[in-house]
Parts: C-alpha cells; sequence; structure tokens
C-alpha cells in the first residue's frame, strides 16, 4: 500500500544509502513501517543482548554474593560481636558464622504450605523471619574480666544503631547481653541481639520476626491453664522478706 | 527478699524513655563487680509489657490492664565485695535521702540479720501511685536497687499482690489504699 500523502522532494528526508539504491521503493515516498523496522529493530537487538550477557555475567556474582551472604552477620551483630572480642584480651578463632534472612526464610515458609505441619513450627517459620548466628573461640583463658568495660563498650555500639540494652548479667566466667530496639512499637516487627560469653566461647545471636502467630498459639494453649501464680508460689519457699515481715 | 523484688519487677517489667518520668529515680551507673561477684541489671522494653498484657488480657483482665499502665521498671542486683561494699552502702544510704528528701513515702522498712529493706511510694495527687523504689542491702551479698514507673492505682497493686499471692506487695497496696481513703472519710464526717 502506498502512503496517500503527497509529499514535495524538498520536505523528504534523506535516505539511507542502502535504502536509496532500492528499486522497490519509489522517489519520496518511504513506508512508515519498514522505516521504523529498519531504524529500531538493530538498536534493540543490541540492548536486549546487553542486558542478557549483563545478566549472565551478575548472576554468578549475584549467587557468590548471596551465598556469602549466608556466612556473614548482620552490621549489629557484627558490631557487638566486635565490642566484646575488643574488651576481651586474646586471639579469637572464628568457629561458623550462619545468617539466614528474610527471602530464605520467605522460601521455607512457602514451601511448608505444601506441607500439613503441626501448629508450632508453622507459627515458628511464621513468626522467625530472619536469623544469625556466630560462635567464636579464644585461644586462651584470660586472667581477668572487666565486665563494666564490656558493658559500656557494647552499650555505645549498638546505642549509636538504635538498640537498648534490656538484659545484662555477669557472673563468674558468664557475660550476657540481650539488646532490643530502642524504637519498639509493636511485637509484629520484634529484634533482639544477644552476646552469651563462657570461659572462652563467645555466642552471638540475632533474630527478628512478628510474634503474632506464636503470641496466638501461646494464647490459645493458655486458655485452658489457670494463669495464677498460686500454685508455682505453694511451691516456692518462703521468701526472705516474708520472713523479715 | 530478692526473689520478692525481683518477682514484683518480672510482673511489671518496662522500659523507660530518655526524660525522667514523675516516679522514676536516677540511680546512676552501677559498675559489675571485678571478682566473681554477681551483676543483673534488668530494663524491659514497654513493648514486651503490651506482650504480656496481651498474653493474660483474657484471663486476668485486671493484669493486663496494670501492666498496660506501667511505663518504666529497673532492677540492678549487684553482688557485694570488699571492694564495693562500702559505696554501694553509701550510695543506698544517699538514694534513701534522696527519696525522702523529694516527698517519697517510705513504706516498708525491714532490718534483720544485716538485712536492709526499704520500699518507697511516690504518689500522685489524685491518689494513684507514681513510683516504687526498692533499695535492699542483703547482708553481705547483694545489693539491690529496683524501681517501677507508671501510673497505677492502689487497688491495682493490692490486686496484682493477691492475684500472685505476694502478700508484701498486697500489703502495700491495702496500705496505700486506706490512706488514700482517710482523707475522703474526714471530709464526710
Amino acid at each position: 500500500m502506498e502512503c496517500a500523502m503527497p509529499m514535495s522532494p524538498s520536505r523528504v528526508p534523506p535516505l539511507p544509502p542502502q535504502l536509496a539504491s532500492n528499486s522497490a521503493v519509489p522517489d519520496g515516498r518511504i513506508p512508515p513501517a519498514t522505516s521504523a523496522a529498519v531504524s529500531s529493530r538493530p538498536r534493540f537487538r543490541v540492548r536486549t543482548g546487553y542486558v542478557v550477557l549483563a545478566l549472565v555475567l551478575c548472576l554468578p556474582l549475584l549467587c557468590a554474593v548471596g551465598i556469602a551472604g549466608y556466612f556473614r552477620l548482620s552490621s549489629a551483630t557484627e558490631a557487638l560481636r566486635s565490642s566484646v572480642i575488643e574488651s576481651v584480651p586474646g586471639q579469637w578463632d572464628k568457629r561458623f558464622a550462619v545468617h539466614v534472612g528474610g527471602l530464605t526464610l520467605g522460601l521455607v515458609r512457602f514451601g511448608s504450605l505444601f506441607f500439613n505441619l503441626p501448629p508450632e513450627p508453622k507459627a515458628a517459620l511464621e513468626t522467625l523471619h530472619g536469623a544469625e548466628v556466630g560462635v567464636y573461640k579464644l585461644h586462651d583463658a584470660p586472667s581477668a574480666l572487666d565486665y563494666s568495660a564490656m558493658f559500656t563498650a557494647a552499650d555505645k555500639c549498638m546505642r549509636r544503631r538504635g538498640w537498648e540494652r534490656v538484659v545484662g548479667v555477669a557472673q563468674g566466667r558468664q557475660f550476657v547481653a540481650v539488646y532490643m530496639p530502642r524504637n519498639l512499637r509493636t511485637v509484629k516487627r520484634m529484634a533482639c541481639c544477644v552476646a552469651v560469653l563462657n570461659e572462652q566461647d563467645l555466642v552471638v545471636a540475632s533474630a527478628r520476626g512478628n510474634l503474632e502467630p506464636l503470641l496466638a498459639l501461646a494464647t490459645q494453649r493458655l486458655q485452658g491453664h489457670d494463669l495464677s501464680l498460686g500454685d508455682v508460689r505453694r511451691r516456692v519457699p518462703k521468701t526472705e522478706l516474708d520472713r523479715c515481715q | 527478699m530478692i526473689g520478692t523484688v525481683t518477682l514484683c519487677a518480672a510482673a511489671t517489667l518496662a522500659l523507660g524513655a530518655g526524660e525522667t518520668l514523675p516516679g522514676q529515680v536516677d540511680f546512676g551507673a552501677f559498675s559489675a563487680p571485678k571478682g566473681d561477684g554477681e551483676f543483673v541489671e534488668v530494663n524491659v522494653p514497654t513493648g514486651l509489657i503490651a506482650l504480656a498484657a496481651r498474653l493474660v488480657e483474657k484471663e486476668q483482665p485486671e493484669v493486663a490492664k496494670l501492666l498496660n499502665s506501667i511505663k518504666l521498671v529497673r532492677v540492678n542486683v549487684i553482688g557485694l565485695d570488699e571492694e564495693n561494699r562500702a559505696a554501694l552502702q553509701k550510695r543506698a544510704q544517699k538514694i534513701r535521702e534522696d527519696l525522702a528528701g523529694k516527698g517519697w513515702e517510705r513504706i516498708v522498712t525491714a532490718q534483720e540479720k544485716g538485712q536492709d529493706v526499704s520500699v518507697y511510694l511516690k504518689m500522685a495527687d489524685k491518689g494513684a501511685v507514681q513510683g516504687l523504689a526498692a533499695v535492699v542491702m542483703d547482708g553481705k551479698e547483694h545489693a539491690v536497687f529496683a524501681n517501677v514507673v507508671g501510673d497505677i492505682k492502689p487497688e491495682q497493686l493490692a490486686m496484682l499482690g493477691d492475684k500472685l499471692h505476694i502478700d508484701p506487695l498486697k500489703q502495700i497496696g491495702d496500705t496505700t489504699q486506706k490512706r488514700e481513703n482517710k482523707p475522703k472519710e474526714k471530709a464526710e464526717e
């Protein structure tokens, strides 16, 4: 089909040499479809090629980063680990560090839909959105530990990241510090970071998730039980204050 | 005594924010003992209290209501040794003096076999308990400093003591409630 609109020869754009030499195309009349195909097709092919090439090149890199991520702790956990290790003199060896992120756990959750799991593991899977743990060992037992300095250093680096210590315990050769985000508002986005030093072994761990499913299960289970501490209290011997009074 | 204080605190734990609340006591920072001495510090955020409240709200709505009224709790247990004993006794004495000077009511005093227990209450004008502070020197073993901040009604304290079978807490609640009722009775007369 020919273009019905008459065009003056002066307004016609110059043709590429290969088209200009084509005898099938009359002078001054260019079929629009042919022109678009000629001008865009090679460019599109080049772009697709580049994208495919980039993907092929990046895929191993992305896989490597993803796999390496399983063995790298998050910044907060890493900071807690560093602060404790720096406060305890000696040479530390890394035993292992594992980090399971939201994507992996999401896939596990999705996979669990196809299985008929009991409510407890199901609630646990729904609760956990990320978890990591690192285990380190000190070569030689330290002569003395300054727990105050350890708490101060850990508090300082964690506070900078928006974490607040909720529990701190130090006794003998044991040290425990538990941190939670300062702006904790809802059980749907809970997070916790823990450091435990026992003799020469240090364990740092962190977990984040939504406690709603676990809470719902716990509430359901507790409904049939008496929550009063009366029974517990009766088993516990009289406290010192009771005796005082 | 430590068990009781810890139990009371554990039932009503919460974390304070940066600003000082009316019933908040600044115990200052504590250092862990150098040797094998015990050191425990607990600050539980409000979020966890809300969680605990949700856990019991169906079975015990009054306890859930009380938990929701708690704003802050801090508990420190420090093991005493030769190095820190004198300093901690001095600090405990200073805290007691400060509390007395700031209008806190000393409602429990127990001194027996080296134990020195003091429990203070800070009351609001409308009769609610704004803060509860406990300073305990447990012989030669521990020093305990606890502070509960909130907007707690005296009957809630008594109820909690009753539900959890913690007689001292029940007594505190009853005493506070009686004190609150006295002016009303006088006004009626």
